[in-house]
């Protein structure tokens, strides 16, 4: 064998392993007379020194934490224990159960999310709180055997306990009175020992109390759920979660404030609540409904009276101080009831209480209970209305308070679906009218401090900032191109932001350099005036209350770079909110990036939101694990530093944003919520003609992506989560009925209905293998065909179906009763995806995805081998062009495009050669702020074309207004 | 290239979609963030998979590293189609860093694609050392074991790389003569 040649890379290696003395003589040993590879390599080690001496870093290096938590999801063994089963995972870690090899014992194993443990004094509180729990013994405990961490990461070894959770017993109804005494007394028992020791569960709710095989308690979690930021672990989203755990949670909790032992006792009076009455105390449909049932509700007197369902709602007391003083006076409750005794206490209170009014206006209950003599025994405490003010299904968004908070103006599309108007309302009575209109979306209003006028961007005319009268009349145009205005208290400016970005649902902006400008103008009119003009990026003014000053998202530094990871260094401070003086002057930046970060809270989306006048601070919903909620961070008017912690305002899954405050310290908020669901949109698809408007087919809590309908447009499928895990559904559309078709335990993907309607392929993702399964819709029967990762559609006689490789970019069809598989389409650089059958079984439609591109293309069949790409014929030429799907008598092509902008259905008339013939025809524009295909993510878009209909998956956003009050 | 690279795992196609979508949201979410974290694309994707769907992924840097690949291609495509679509959103841009001053170099996903394109060429391990490292957030140690190399190589490989893609991309300042 000869030695290769030595190329610029060898000598570069062999030359940086010699003192740089000697590098020239070894080059011209070397390169010989090869001057090209001398100048090479020479100017390469020139910029090796450059990047040594400087320290050059190609970034790339991921945060250790995240890198050795995936590293325990794929480890069979942490430190002495092997993993032996997934147990679950929630916000905060995973639990295996793990053999302890050193005991030969069986113990569970928590291992924790890095978002847990990337903030130090998490960390600190997490191990502080585990050493703590570790010292209690309690029957009812689960016990902490020992904490520690490998490689970065913490752990906390549990006893492991064999037996079922409360909340899984609870399922099946109501406990028995005896059960519910002896649970209740070991949970109480369980609480009287930690809070001795100083610790507070935090989380109590059925899902951590688990029943052992005798049914006796032993609860979860103990003293680990202090180390967590309050509401991590239900900001949970899309599983559904979180709904179990907020309603157990005390409304002090909810509101944010540091839980104390009474919070337990409210947590330990819904759980046992629950088990008197076979149902939660507190219910909704939604978060915030769930939420606002803790707040103010009273939970429904179900079931026979009974001494023991009075200490339960004397748990649930909103007020801690009314709660029993602690988990001992329960015990000794528990212990009268059970001898017969008479609790002077249950009887004196409950005398007293006005009557339930279960499910009267959460107003009303705070009126009625005002004038109990109660709230004269303990120091009044405002607890925050939390009241609704818009309703309706449609897109409610970006409240604006009035001053003296009287008058509500927002963005609405219920006037014309999928446009936004501004519409503006009396808070109290609620009525509704509509201030502007058109076929441009109207946003972000604010009012005039004296109520007569509005102020709102418009995207009309390439975009900028109206003003309208409240009380009606024509918009006029003050400014182009501004976003988000905002009134001065004394009315005498609008401050706004110009940038380049358009409408998005949360605002979540980011101030890269040069991109966003600060200005304000005179509100009646004029010249607007640069505020901050040397500043890199500086949006979202918000006036402080003197008027005479701007808080703002500024980047000061054109340099710095802000990526999400730049957020986390607290060194980053050039970006902060600022606060500048308007008429010039030097601007303070406020420590908000510092504070946030401290609590975690440091995102794209810390935009300032509004100012808050009594106690002086800044509204801003930043986003925790995937929700947003209202928090509010103090700022001093003095000095404009930020002047204390941050406070949670709202706890939710969904995203609350927008806030709007008044002069008495009202909030108005947006309650914002997306979906995916099927639709169907009646069409002849043969003449391209649709025939009617869309129409909803799926709609629960769950997302439902990949659609199929079946040939004559009576059956379609889908993937859903609704049980827990991603299968495939069939819904009949006649007859409504739904049920799942895919097996166990495999994760499913698109499906494809045979042409006759009697079998459905499916894509099912099983142990990490992608194969393509056939479930045949008579017999239930499933046929794997392990030879397919992924289908594509069915020959016209059941017998062929398309796959899509391994490999992405290969195609090929496979014989389904020899399994024979035969190579199709290939292409070296262009990925391959969507291959469809034409009704003849002629052609192959499919896309093409090429650098930037995805393009339609047919491909003639033949008896052997590949079809070579001169043979294709191309269909489209758009910027994104995807899933095509034939009409049935394949003279038309149907695909989605983004040829005008947004995620539309498109058609394409073929002659008869298949060559295209005119130009695409539009089907289905999805143009609208509330409905669009754009915001599904890409890889789950899906469409399907039936005789009379194309069926489809579209997000459909929703929201409405909200007003609380702070503090 | 190890040979395992070659035989890619079926379910490949599925972390595809899933960094697809992800990809495609996060674009989305924050069109006018201009820099992007792409190894924070990759382990977020790899994080809700092995979640959403109970895979045990066996072999990690085998995913990891086919993530990276498949990253630079979404990234790619994404600021081509925003070039041809000519809508005003500022390009994808990458940074270079550097620990001693605090400056940064930035370039575009497509300027950056296209070095190592050129690099590819020539010296086509450092370049995949870069792609795994930039696009796939892989350590030295899993970059070694991704390409079956020894680490020495790979931390050879990274020295050349380094020095080259500074060059290619113009650098802070030229080094003097």
């Amino acid at each position: 064998m000869t030695p290769r040649q030595p190329d610029a890379e060898d000598l570069f290696t062999q030359a940086l392993e010699l003192p740089p003395e000697d590098r020239r003589a070894f080059l011209d040993r070397h390169c010989g007379n090869d001057a090209q590879l001398r100048g090479e390599v020479k100017s390469l080690l020139r910029w090796h020194e450059l990047a040594d001496a400087e320290n050059w870093e190609i970034p790339g290096e991921p945060d250790k934490p995240a890198l050795a938590y995936i590293r325990a999801r794929t480890l069979k063994r942490v430190g002495p224990f092997e993993l032996q089963e997934f147990l679950g995972e929630g916000a905060t870690g995973i639990v295996y159960r793990a053999l302890d090899t050193r005991s030969g014992r069986p113990v569970a194993i928590k291992i924790a999310s890095p978002k847990t443990m990337a903030d130090h004094a998490n960390r600190e509180r997490f191990e502080r709180a585990a050493k703590a729990a570790m010292r209690i013994e309690n029957a009812h405990i689960a016990r902490v055997l020992e904490t520690g961490s490998i490689e970065g990461l913490s752990y906390v070894v549990l006893e492991y306990i064999e037996g079922r959770t409360l909340a899984e017993a609870l399922k099946e109804g109501a406990c028995d009175r005896p059960t519910a005494t002896r649970v209740a007394w070991q949970i109480a028992d369980a609480l009287d020992a930690a809070h001795r020791h100083g610790i507070i569960h935090r989380d109590l709710k059925p899902a951590n109390i688990i029943l052992d095989r005798n049914g006796d308690v032993k609860i979860l979690d103990f003293g680990l759920c202090h180390a967590l930021a309050g509401a991590e672990s239900i900001a949970r989203t899309r599983t559904g979660v979180a709904l179990g755990t907020l309603g157990y949670m005390a409304p002090e909790q909810a509101r944010g404030e540091t839980p104390t032992p009474q919070s337990d006792l409210f947590s330990f009076g819904a759980v046992l609540y629950e088990m008197l009455a076979g149902q939660p105390a507190f219910r909704g449909e939604t978060p915030v409904a769930i939420l606002s049932s803790v707040l103010h509700g009273q939970p429904q007197g179900l079931g026979a009276r009974s001494r023991l369902m009075d200490l339960a709602r004397w748990c649930l007391e909103k007020d801690p101080g009314r709660r029993p003083p602690s988990a001992a006076r329960v015990l000794a409750e528990i212990a009268r009831i059970e001898k017969g005794g008479t609790s002077i206490a249950l009887r004196f209170r409950y005398l007293l209480r006005p009557p339930s009014r279960a499910l009267t206006a959460s107003g009303l209950v705070l009126a009625v209970a005002a004038v109990t003599p109660f709230l004269f025994r303990s120091p009044p405490t405002r607890v925050p209305s939390l009241t609704r003010l818009t309703s309706g299904s449609g897109l409610n968004m970006s409240p604006a308070l009035s001053r003296d908070g009287a008058m509500l103006a927002y963005a609405s599309d219920r006037g014309d679906e999928g446009t936004l108007h501004i519409w503006v309302q009396r808070v109290s009575d609620g009525q509704p009218v509509q201030l502007t209109d058109g076929p441009a979306n109207d946003d972000s209003p604010s009012f005039s401090p004296d109520g007569r006028e509005i102020a709102f961007r418009s995207e009309r005319d390439g975009g900028g900032i109206y003003v309208v009268q409240a009380a009606g009349g024509e918009s006029k145009r003050l400014v182009a191109l501004g976003r988000r205005p905002k009134y001065s208290p004394n009315g005498r400016w609008i401050a706004y932001w110009v940038g380049t970005d358009a409408a998005d649902l949360t605002q979540n902006r980011f101030p890269a350099p040069g991109l966003s400008k600060m200005y304000i103008i005179p509100a009646g009119g004029g010249s607007p005036v640069q505020i901050q003009p040397g500043f890199a990026a500086a949006s979202y003014p918000v006036w402080t209350p003197d008027s005479a000053h701007l808080l703002f998202l500024g980047n000061a530094d054109s340099k710095l770079l802000y990526e999400p990871a730049d957020l986390h260094q607290p060194g980053a401070a050039s970006l902060d909110w600022w606060v500048t003086p308007i008429q010039g002057g030097p601007a303070i930046p406020t420590g908000a990036n510092a504070a946030l970060h401290a609590m975690g809270l440091a995102s794209i989306s810390q935009v300032p939101q509004d100012w808050t006048s009594g106690k002086s601070g800044v509204l801003m919903s930043p986003e925790l694990n995937g929700a947003q909620s209202l928090w509010w961070v103090p700022v001093s008017p003095k000095d404009w530093k930020v002047s204390g912690s941050p406070q949670r305002l709202t706890v939710g899954t969904t995203i609350d944003a927008q806030a709007s405050s008044t002069a008495d310290e009202r909030v108005g908020f947006a309650s914002l919520h997306a979906s995916l669901d099927v639709w169907s949109i009646p069409i002849d698809a043969d003449r391209v003609a649709v025939s009617g408007a869309i129409e909803r087919l799926t709609g629960d809590l769950f997302d439902h992506s990949y659609p199929e309908v079946s040939r004559d447009g009576r059956k379609i499928t889908y993937s859903s989560q609704r049980s827990g895990t991603r299968e495939l559904w069939l819904k009949d559309l006649a007859g409504g009925e739904e049920k799942i078709i895919s097996v166990p335990p495999s994760s499913v993907f698109a499906s494809y209905f045979a042409p006759d309607g009697s079998r459905v392929a499916y894509r099912a993702i099983e142990n990490h293998v992608s194969k393509v399964r056939i479930a045949s819709l008579s017999d239930s029967a499933q046929e794997t065909i392990s030879e397919c990762p992924a289908a594509g559609g069915w020959s016209s006689d059941g017998k062929r179906l398309l796959c899509v490789g391994a490999d992405e970019a290969r195609i090929s069809v496979i014989e389904l009763r020899s399994r024979q598989r035969k190579p199709l389409l290939n292409h070296s650089t262009w990925t391959l995806w969507q291959p469809y059958f034409s009704p003849d079984d002629g052609w192959v439609a499919f896309n093409a995805t090429l650098a930037g591109r995805s393009r339609i293309f047919i491909a003639p069949l033949r008896s052997e081998g590949l079809i070579p790409e001169s043979d294709w014929i191309a269909i489209t030429d758009g910027v994104w062009d995807d899933i095509p799907r034939w009409s049935p008598d394949g003279n038309s092509l149907y695909f989605m495009s983004e040829r005008d902008g947004y995620r539309c259905i498109w058609a394409q008339r073929l002659d008869a050669s298949k060559q295209p013939s005119g130009t695409p025809i539009p089907v289905f524009h999805a143009h609208e702020a509330r409905r669009s295909l754009l915001n599904i993510q890409a890889g789950v878009v899906e469409m399907s074309v039936a005789q009379d209909k194309i069926v489809f998956n579209m997000s459909e956003q929703s929201g409405n207004i909200w007003m609380m009050s702070v503090h | 290239m190890p040979a395992k690279f070659g035989a890619a795992d079926p379910a490949m196609a599925e972390l595809y979609d899933e960094l697809r979508r992800i990809a495609a949201s996060y674009l989305r979410r924050e069109r006018s963030s201009h820099t992007l974290q792409p190894t924070a694309l990759v382990h977020e994707a790899y994080l809700r998979l092995s979640s959403l769907n109970r895979v045990q992924w066996a072999d990690r840097s085998l995913v990891l590293g086919l993530a990276a690949g498949i990253m630079r291609r979404i990234l790619v495509n994404h600021a081509r189609r925003k070039a041809a679509l000519k809508r005003a959103l500022p390009p994808l841009e990458i940074a270079l860093r550097t620990a001693k001053k605090a400056e940064s170099q930035i370039c575009d996903a497509l300027t950056l694609d296209a070095a190592l394109r050129r690099m590819e060429r020539r010296y086509a391990d450092p370049a995949k050392l870069i792609e795994l490292r930039f696009f796939g957030g892989l350590t030295e140690e899993e970059s070694a074991e991704f390409m079956g190399l020894s680490r020495a190589t790979v931390q050879r490989h990274y020295t050349f790389a380094r020095a080259w893609l500074l060059r290619e991309l113009g650098g802070p300042a030229k080094p003097a003569a």
